[in-house]
């Protein structure tokens, strides 16, 4: 096996590329670079292939979903199975998925544990208030993996599984310890199988306020919390000792978004925003709307509120390019038509966004 | 000797962003780097090509410089793309 096949398995530790992901215009400019040996370039030939058949696959899978959505409705209010869920160990490694943990519910690793119970939590959540099948509304099976690499201070969804990793036990501690984390990055899942939107510029912020709204709205729900009794935090579980001496008490606050509590403070109103951004910090825009919404229309975030986002996010096919005022305008109409006795609810959302410059 | 400076950026914190409280640099020298882990880091900055079409959504980026003889270069790029030692070159901490 030479280098490169080596990178491309995976097994290339010295370069540090066990999870490798070339863009495909790489892959298929190796496989032409004479000074390659012609195994190693037939070896990027097949993983071009490879990699535009597994697109091909993925897009057939979400087309699938929504037209499953489109056609039988009915699949939303039928009894179904619940997803399959499993727990891969990295060991402190950064090769994907890792080693399979039987039993993760009942673990001795409470990482694993945790990681088990509330990606089934978040299952639950999306199923018993939304009808959605798991994440692609297909019965996806959840992977995640915990224990990825050394102190990383990260979470992250990659196309099809979650990760964790433990925190540096300074700024963060594991990031299973916080529900609404889970809850965010399965939520980037089912962005990815609905709205579709990419990551960069508005869309990339509403994809990141989507995957913030229903961490923060799972956790109310676990907590069976009122709006007005929750902390509408993101991340507080994962404060680490160094971070919470020195006033910091969250990623992010909704209710709050430039608060000096949080690590990440955020812009509050659109006129703030800049195309670039990082999608982190343009979250906080809508992040605050849904949040004032919530709050004007009282109760649970999850019935109305968290029902117009969800079928704002979910009843209309693809829009990888969305920007923020259209999805304002969405949730405006889905109000309306979702509540149309109550129209104090569309008055409420309206004003939300409103407040924001939107 | 030549350095690269790097800074890593995003996950689900945002670190290195215009408000964030965090950051995450470092330095590496080209030669504490393997011949596979230069020859790494040179496709990186010679690749124009940007990972368009990936689904990972909060994973780290990297913003890589260094000098050359034409002047300074900086590439950002994903972490899975990045040489162990680099990623081993950083260090996390609140501003």
């Amino acid at each position: 096996m030479n280098d490169w096949q080596k990178i491309m398995s995976g097994s290339d530790h010295r370069c540090g590329c066990s999870c490798f992901i070339i863009p495909p215009k790489v892959l298929e400019r190796f496989s032409r670079d004479k000074k390659l040996s012609a195994e190693a370039r037939k070896a990027f030939a097949n993983a071009a292939r490879f990699d535009k058949e597994l697109r091909k696959v993925r897009e057939a899978k979400a087309k699938l979903t929504l037209t499953a959505m489109e056609l039988l409705p009915s699949l939303a209010v039928t009894p179904v199975a619940p997803p399959s869920i499993t727990v891969y160990n990295c060991n402190n490694g950064v090769s994907l998925p890792g080693t399979l943990v039987s039993n993760p519910g009942s673990s001795s690793d409470a990482t694993a544990k945790r990681a088990f119970v509330e990606t089934r939590g978040v299952a639950k959540f999306y199923r018993t208030l939304f009808g959605r099948n798991s994440i692609d509304n297909a019965g996806m099976g959840l992977i995640s993996s915990i224990h990825f690499s050394v102190k990383y201070n990260n979470a992250f969804w990659n196309g099809s599984q979650m990760t964790y990793g433990d925190g540096d036990g300074n700024i963060f501690v594991d990031f299973t310890r916080a529900d609404d984390v889970v809850g965010h990055e399965l939520t980037h899942g089912v962005t990815q199988h609905s709205l579709g939107l990419s990551y960069v510029n508005q869309a990339g912020g509403l994809n990141e306020s989507i995957s913030d709204v229903f961490g923060s709205m799972f956790r109310q729900w676990q907590a069976n919390q009122k709006v007005n009794k929750a902390d509408w935090l993101i991340g507080k579980e994962i404060m680490g000792p160094g971070a919470i001496t020195r006033g910091f008490t969250c990623l992010r606050d909704m209710s709050n978004p430039a608060a000096a509590h949080c690590l990440a403070p955020q812009p509050t109103k659109f006129s703030q925003y800049h195309n670039g951004m990082d999608p982190h910090e343009s979250s906080g825009i809508p992040n605050f709307a849904f949040y004032k919404a919530a709050m004007a229309i009282g109760g649970k975030s999850w019935l109305a509120a968290g029902k117009i986002w969800y079928q704002a996010l979910t009843g209309f096919g693809p829009s990888p390019n969305m920007s923020m005022k259209a999805f304002a305008n969405r949730t405006r109409s889905v109000a309306a038509s979702l509540f149309p006795a109550k129209p104090a609810v569309k008055t409420a959302v309206s004003n939300a966004w409103t407040a924001v410059g939107l | 000797m030549a350095k690269l400076q790097v800074e890593r950026i995003g996950g689900i914190a945002g670190f290195g962003g215009a408000g964030s409280h965090l950051r995450s640099r470092g330095e590496v020298e080209l030669t504490d780097l393997s011949a596979a882990e230069q020859q790494a880091v040179d496709s990186l900055f010679q690749s124009q090509d940007k990972p368009k079409s990936s689904q990972m959504r909060d994973g780290f980026q990297y913003r890589i410089t260094r000098n050359t003889a034409n002047g300074v270069e900086t590439i950002v790029v994903p972490e899975e793309a990045v040489p162990a030692t680099i990623r081993g070159s950083l260090k996390d901490e609140i501003i």
